[in-house]
Formats: structure tokens, C-alpha cells, sequence
């Protein structure tokens, strides 16, 4: 009679699998707008220039940079804040040879690709938890550095 | 006298003890007792032990071989256990043993899942990351630009990931 509690595991088992087949299907429900920003930043060791559109990165955002990056200041070239939602792509202008395209998929998260004077440079993909950052970066001239951190607006 | 000498002198004297030395070497190893006063306290001292022993109703133990093969009878008689192990059999078959991970984990991924919202939840959105991921997502970069390389790096503690563009 030891067939007995076998088969009512295995039945058991079935139920559970059913169960959860349907939380592994897609979900249905309309997405909302994702609210992000595009900010191209630039990293010197040297005191802020004398250009008056440059202001200094918050403070937030200026901490998880020094923490990560050997720069002493931080400066934001551009800020552009924008809505994004599942299936529509966007393209953001930061500067004159800077530019961004982020997209948005359900099925692969976020998009972003880079362009450099109007050629594309990388893409990434990256699935973006509410509170992550990304930072697409490089080297400058004169020892600084450039970043293209996309972030939730208001982080 | 050096360890080395000491250690043969130990060695002559047991073998004396055990009466294992042939006539000539007995004689030597007697005479040498009767006039080194190292070599007859060390004969005190182990005959005492092996007295001790003997009367705690410790046997003598024989050596089953002469002293040449016995120890490579021992390193035979490991070699031959070391090629029995190897030819030993599997106990179950492969797939067998692959199935019983297999099946407990498909256990216990089946009764975790069924503690997760259900309806129009997704599988993903119990994950406490943020409400907005995908079911399914893969972080990959792709460098687009040959002249260009990237790499990437993440800061769990900040909740960064960077993608660092070089030239080549």
C-alpha cells in the first residue's frame, strides 16, 4: 500500500505545477509610463570651469560616483527627464555629438543605446530594478571622463 | 653521538632484543652494550619496556614475512584495495542519480512558486526588486562600434552597473 502516498505527492505535485504555469505567463495588464532621466555628466579633478550651464550633480547621485569612480567633481552637462513605456523607444538628445535611444521591452527590460556623433557606439541591455542606475561611460581629454547615467527621475 | 647514529644504534639494539641479528652482528651488538654506556641504557630501557608489555599481557607480535618483503607486501596489498575500488561498479545508474536532485528541486521550486501571487501577477513581480520587471530579462552590452570596446562592472552596494567605452 506504500503506492498510495506516492501517487498523492505526484498529484500534488501536478496541482502545484498548474498553479504556477499561469503566474509564469505574461502578464496582461496594461504597464504604466516608466519615469526615467538621461544625464550626461562630466568628471574633472580639477575646480568648476568657468562655464555657467555646468552645475554640480546632486548629491545623491554625486556619492554613488565617488564611491565608484576616482574623479573629485562631478559636473551635469544635460538632464533630461522622460517617460518611456513597454514597446516604445525614445531618443534623447544630450549634446551636440551625444546622443541616447532608450527602449523599453516587457520581455528584455531596457534598452539603451549610446551614438557618438551620430554612430552607434554600445547598447545595452538591462533589466532596471525600480532604484538602479546605469552609467555608460568613457575617458576624456585632459584626464576627465564623460557619463551617460540613466536613471528613475528623482533619484 | 648525532641523531642519525643514535637512531642506528636504537634500531641495532630492538633488532638485538628481537633477536633478529645474525650471529655475528648479536656478538657485535652484545660487546658494544657491555662497553658503551649509551648503547647499555638504551638496552635497559627497551628491555624494561618490552618487559613492561609482556607483563601488561602484551603478545610479541610476529612479522608474517622477513623484514625485505614485508612492507612491500603492505604496498602491494594497497595497490590491489586502490584497483578494486576503481573497478567497483556504479551503484546506480546515471540518469537514476541525475533524476532525484532533479525531481527536489523541481519540489521545491514547484511548492516556492506556489507561495507567489497568483492571477495577473508575473513571477518576476515577486522578486522585491521593483515592481516594473520584466518576466523575463537578460543584461547583455554589445559593442556597436568596431573601433570601440566595453566592459562592465556593477556596484551591488550603490545599485549601479557601469559600462565603461574605451577606444581600441
Amino acid at each position: 500500500m506504500q503506492i498510495f502516498p506516492q501517487l498523492s505527492l505526484l498529484l500534488r505535485l501536478v496541482v502545484l505545477c498548474g498553479l504556477v504555469c499561469p503566474a509564469l505567463a505574461e502578464d496582461k495588464k496594461p504597464a504604466n509610463d516608466r519615469k526615467l532621466a538621461a544625464v550626461l555628466i562630466w568628471g574633472t579633478d580639477e575646480e568648476k570651469p568657468n562655464d555657467p550651464n555646468l552645475k554640480e550633480v546632486e548629491a545623491k547621485l554625486k556619492g554613488k560616483l565617488k564611491k565608484i569612480f576616482k574623479w573629485q567633481h562631478y559636473f551635469v552637462v544635460k538632464n533630461q527627464p522622460f517617460s518611456v513605456k513597454p514597446g516604445e523607444s525614445k531618443s534623447l538628445t544630450l549634446s551636440d555629438k551625444c546622443e541616447v535611444k532608450v527602449k523599453e521591452s516587457e520581455a528584455e527590460g531596457l534598452e539603451v543605446e549610446l551614438f557618438g556623433e551620430g554612430k552607434s557606439v554600445v547598447k545595452r541591455k538591462q533589466s532596471m530594478p525600480l532604484n538602479d542606475v546605469l552609467i555608460v561611460a568613457g575617458d576624456d581629454k585632459n584626464a576627465c571622463a564623460w557619463f551617460v547615467v540613466v536613471k528613475p527621475e528623482g533619484e | 653521538m648525532n641523531n642519525e647514529l643514535r637512531e642506528e644504534l636504537q634500531w641495532r639494539i630492538q633488532a638485538y632484543l628481537d633477536n633478529e641479528l645474525d650471529p655475528r652482528e648479536a656478538q657485535n651488538a652484545a660487546q658494544e652494550i657491555s662497553i658503551s654506556a649509551e648503547a647499555k641504557a638504551l638496552f635497559t630501557e627497551l628491555s624494561a619496556t618490552r618487559q613492561m608489555l609482556r607483563d601488561a599481557g602484551e603478545e610479541p607480535r610476529t612479522v608474517p614475512a622477513s623484514r625485505d618483503f614485508y612492507w612491500s607486501a603492505i604496498q602491494r596489498g594497497i595497490e590491489a584495495a586502490e584497483r578494486t575500488e576503481q573497478a567497483k561498479p556504479a551503484l546506480r545508474p546515471w540518469w537514476l542519480r541525475l533524476l532525484v536532485p532533479m525531481a527536489g528541486a523541481f519540489a521545491l521550486f514547484a511548492i516556492l512558486a506556489s507561495f507567489l501571487p497568483q492571477g495577473s501577477q508575473s513571477l518576476s513581480r515577486g522578486i522585491p526588486l521593483g515592481p516594473e520587471l520584466p518576466p523575463t530579462f537578460r543584461d547583455e552590452v554589445e559593442s556597436t562600434n568596431p573601433e570601440v570596446s566595453a566592459f562592465t562592472f556593477r556596484s551591488e552596494s550603490e545599485g549601479v552597473t557601469v559600462v565603461w567605452v574605451s577606444a581600441k
